[in-house]
């Protein structure tokens, strides 16, 4: 790798780390502010003396930046502490979730792109006539209905009207399809219109009028040619889009009692499991900066002008 | 936490609540009656245990620790796996059942209970008075080892648990049958929370620690865990080492326990027979269960909700010399005993019952709702009369009423319509009352350390009534801003009194003052209310505790 890129990836590597600690101190503060922990987690008819102990015990009397040095200490060796509702270490109770969310994140991003390329492709390829105003409108509708109302219109329909798939649940393939779905719904609006306008583009360019000219077929055109070029832009909005995927995978577990790491997040918030929300904030903001750092190196391999711009 | 002042969902009901009894009435469609499977259990060689029971709860268990489990969700896992001393009859919450003790005896200085002979834990471990000993001793932060209280505070287990305790002296094992609990005092409140506190196997315990039993429970409950993927499902298998269990016994030889959030999703998986019985169904989708194919079981397990009063011009507020003008003219109003029956005269309760709860509550006429033990049925309900109410502001010095502002939990979401119905009757006889929102913690904080606003809404439930008429209702009690000597010596008499009847007396006396005395405005008493498959289960009955019990259940036919 020429020194410029090695340069390069160690500057993004660098901002990651800025970016991470960043994260990390919001959370910190923000927790705390929303709450005083030790209050939350004990009866309330614990008496004000044990209270105290407790929050001595934790560490919790510290001032907010030795809490948060102590904590950012341990948390660069992967240690966020244990879990209050599981007695484990958060991060472990944390990455045991990672493949559940994985598989219906992929899924989605499957079904989404599934969806998109066709959809896309028809809508720039007619543009103008009423397929090209059917699958915008597709889009509207995909972009303004939530999660949670899709979720559940398809269980009702699905699983409860036709008995086809079941209800809610994780451990089969059946019980991807419905979850699957709905993350992959939620993306297309984007991809589809993002899709459109680079065709459209790309359509105008010289090597396209090059393949017709030698006699391609508009298919093998569309499929050799502008599709390769037009998922250029697609690719960098994917990696825009994780972090909006990420966040409907936590709505949508918890609609289908789906075991990943939303549902766990949500549980961990309403019952106060300090390390594990830290934890899942860590793993997702990592997750969201390291998608962002791999994207623009492969960049880098891909368009040697990006290289030099920055 | 629970009977948290406003107890947030999450841990609601927690500790001791569960005080209940069933509600046949309450409007709705009547408990299936099953032939009670509790009065002939024991299921012959020809009927032994068979199937999967499948359950929704509306949330999971906090953990698989039963000494650290406090929700209705949680609790109805624990029930399953583990057994306890004694065991409340699942109708009549003041019926006790042998456990794993035979029998016990009580005296104002010990209870002795003599321990069934046998008996292991799912990992070998005998069960004896050790065994039991180091339970108990495990709830109150004692070391089983030197008999003194844990001073360590990250070794203390800090349970919900321990605050029933109190009048525990020491724990002996005579022998190996025999356990002897010595009290300082008697407590009244003691044999319920004996018949509550699962009894974990000390080895293992101490193998594992207070970590491990989070998530690797050890009893000798009807059941084992077989696996527990957290927010999932837990599955539950038929322990293999059955006894004769008086609270009931296990019928069909898998439960899958599936926490399932979101209530239209829990729904659907009723209604297509993903799952046999549904925790928590609202009352707005009572309806839509019904529809679906599926029976609703409505069932009052005396949870209740009232706002209570600063009304002993007491507390951080009145002190400290911050309160606002306002703030200040409010506990001067509220001390007064007119001013509080009056607030109790201007709530429209029965509206409350009919457009809120879909009748699904009872309208509440004192402290305590039907199936409290100490509720007494012959207390005549406040007038709903907002002009006399008026009148009677007018006559204690506040013709213009008064301002004030009312402490809400945001983890009491489900009665923030309620709440503000109560604002607007309240408007309506010139008390102005403002909501004051507040995280769970810093809503139990501001309570514990006396610096709530002069009016706090709250929900609770009780196992037994002394809890709360020790932090609640008696003067100086943690929680409690309202004394009156009368309501002290009556708390501090149910206590001490050892016969069930005598005690009832005193606590239908409490009950009175409740009412007279108004130190809440109190409000509603609301059922419990159960989504349960028309086909494939039977002899299902709700709990009174409020969790879902498995046993006495069968699957098919």
């Amino acid at each position: 790798m020429p020194r410029s890129a090695v340069g390069f990836v160690l500057r993004r590597l660098a901002y990651q780390g800025v970016v991470l600690v960043g994260v990390a101190f919001l959370v910190h503060v923000l927790i705390l502010l929303s709450a005083d922990p030790a209050q939350a987690l004990l009866p309330p008819t614990t008496s004000p003396e044990a209270v105290e102990a407790f929050r001595r015990a934790q560490g919790w009397d510290q001032p907010l930046p030795v809490q948060f040095a102590t904590f950012l200490g341990r948390a660069v060796q992967g240690d966020f502490g244990t879990s209050i509702r599981f007695g484990q270490p958060a991060l472990a109770v944390v990455l045991e979730r990672v493949p559940a969310t994985l598989t219906l994140g992929l899924t989605g991003l499957a079904v989404g792109l599934a969806i998109a390329f066709p959809l896309g492709s028809l809508a720039a390829l007619r543009r103008g006539t009423w397929a090209d105003g059917a699958v915008r409108g597709f889009a509207v509708l995909g972009a303004s209905v939530p999660g949670f109302v899709l979720g559940q219109v398809l269980i009702l329909v699905v699983a409860v009207g036709l008995r086809a798939l079941p209800v809610s649940g994780g451990g089969s393939v059946a019980h991807l399809v419905l979850p699957g779905l709905v993350v992959g719904i939620a993306s297309t609006p984007g991809l589809i219109r993002i899709l459109r306008a680079s065709l459209l583009e790309v359509y105008g360019r010289d090597y396209i009028r090059t393949a017709f000219a030698k006699g391609l077929s508009p298919r093998a055109v569309l499929l050799r040619h502008a599709l390769r070029n037009a998922a250029i832009p697609v690719v960098s909005f994917l990696a825009f889009d994780i972090a909006a995927l990420l966040s409907g995978v936590v709505i949508v577990e918890r609609v289908f009692a789906y075991p990943g790491m939303g549902s766990l997040a949500v549980q961990a918030i309403s019952g106060r499991d300090l390390p594990v929300i830290q934890a899942f904030v860590f793993v997702a903001a990592l997750t969201i900066v390291t998608t962002n750092l791999l994207l623009d190196v492969a960049y880098t391999r891909l368009d040697p002008r990006i290289r030099g711009r920055r | 936490m629970t009977p948290s002042l406003a107890v947030p969902a999450q841990r609601l009901v927690a500790t001791a609540i569960f005080v209940a009894i069933v509600a046949a009435a309450c409007g709705t469609t009547p408990t299936p009656t099953p032939p009670p499977a509790g009065s002939s259990p024991t299921p012959g060689p020809s009927v032994g245990p068979s199937g999967t029971l499948t359950v929704a709860l509306s949330a999971d268990a906090e953990s698989m620790d039963p000494h650290r489990v406090y929700q209705k969700a949680g609790i109805s896992i624990v029930e399953a796996l583990f057994d306890t001393l004694i065991a409340i009859d699942r109708g009549d919450r003041s019926k006790f059942l042998p456990g794993l003790a035979e029998s016990w005896t009580t005296a104002p200085e010990a209870i002795e209970f003599t321990l069934r002979s046998g008996v292991t834990f799912s990992n070998g471990e005998p069960f004896d008075a050790d065994a039991a000993r180091f339970s108990i001793l495990r709830v109150m932060d004692v070391d089983p080892t030197t008999g003194a209280p844990i001073e360590d505070d990250a070794l203390k287990l800090n349970s919900d648990y321990k605050r029933s305790y109190g009048a525990v002296t020491s724990v002996e094992a005579v022998n190996p049958l025999t356990l002897r609990i010595n009290l300082g005092r008697w407590d009244a409140g003691l044999i319920p929370a004996l018949a509550t506190l699962p009894i974990i196997a000390p080895n293992h315990a101490a193998t594992v620690g207070n970590e491990g039993l989070k998530t690797q429970p050890i009893g000798t409950g009807p059941y084992l865990l077989e696996e527990w993927i957290p927010d999932d499902h837990a599955t539950l298998v038929l322990n293999p080492d059955q006894w004769e269990r008086p609270r009931g016994a296990a019928l069909v030889d898998r439960v899958v326990f599936r926490p399932i959030p979101d209530v239209t999703t829990r729904i659907s998986e009723l209604t297509t027979g993903g799952v046999q019985i549904a925790q928590d169904i609202p009352v707005d989708q009572a309806a839509a269960v019904e529809a679906g194919g599926a029976t609703i079981v409505a069932f009052d397990d005396a949870r209740h909700t009232e706002i209570w009063l600063t009304a002993d011009k007491g507390g951080q507020l009145a002190t400290s010399g911050n309160a606002t003008p306002a703030q200040l003219q409010a506990i001067e109003a509220l001390s007064k005993v007119e001013v509080r029956t009056a607030l109790n005269m201007a709530v429209d309760r029965n509206a409350y019952v009919d457009a809120l709860f879909k009748g699904f509550a009872t309208p509440m006429t004192q402290g305590f709702v039907p199936g409290d033990i100490a509720y007494l049925p012959a207390i005549q309900p406040w007038p709903f009369d907002p002009d006399r109410a008026r009148q009677m502001l007018t006559d204690a010095g506040y013709p213009d009423g008064f301002e004030a502002e009312i402490d809400v939990c945001t983890c009491d979401a489900a009665i923030a319509d309620l709440i503000t119905a109560v604002q607007a009757d309240l408007a309506r006889i010139g008390v102005r009352t403002t909501i004051r929102e507040a995280e769970v913690g810093a809503f139990n904080g501001a309570w514990a350390s006396g610096a709530t606003n002069p009016m706090r809404a709250s929900r609770l439930s009780f196992l037994d009534p002394n809890i709360y008429g020790q932090f609640w209702l008696k003067g100086g009690g943690l929680l409690s801003r309202f004394a009156d000597p009368e309501m002290d010596r009556f708390v501090d008499e149910q206590a001490a009194q050892m016969d069930p009847a005598r005690r009832l007396e005193v606590l239908h006396k409490v009950a009175a003052l409740t009412h007279d005395l108004a130190p809440a405005i109190f409000l509603v008493g609301f059922q419990s209310v159960y989504g349960v498959a028309r086909t494939g289960v039977s002899g299902w009955q709700p709990h009174i505790l409020g969790h879902i019990s498995v046993l006495d259940t069968r699957v098919g036919g």
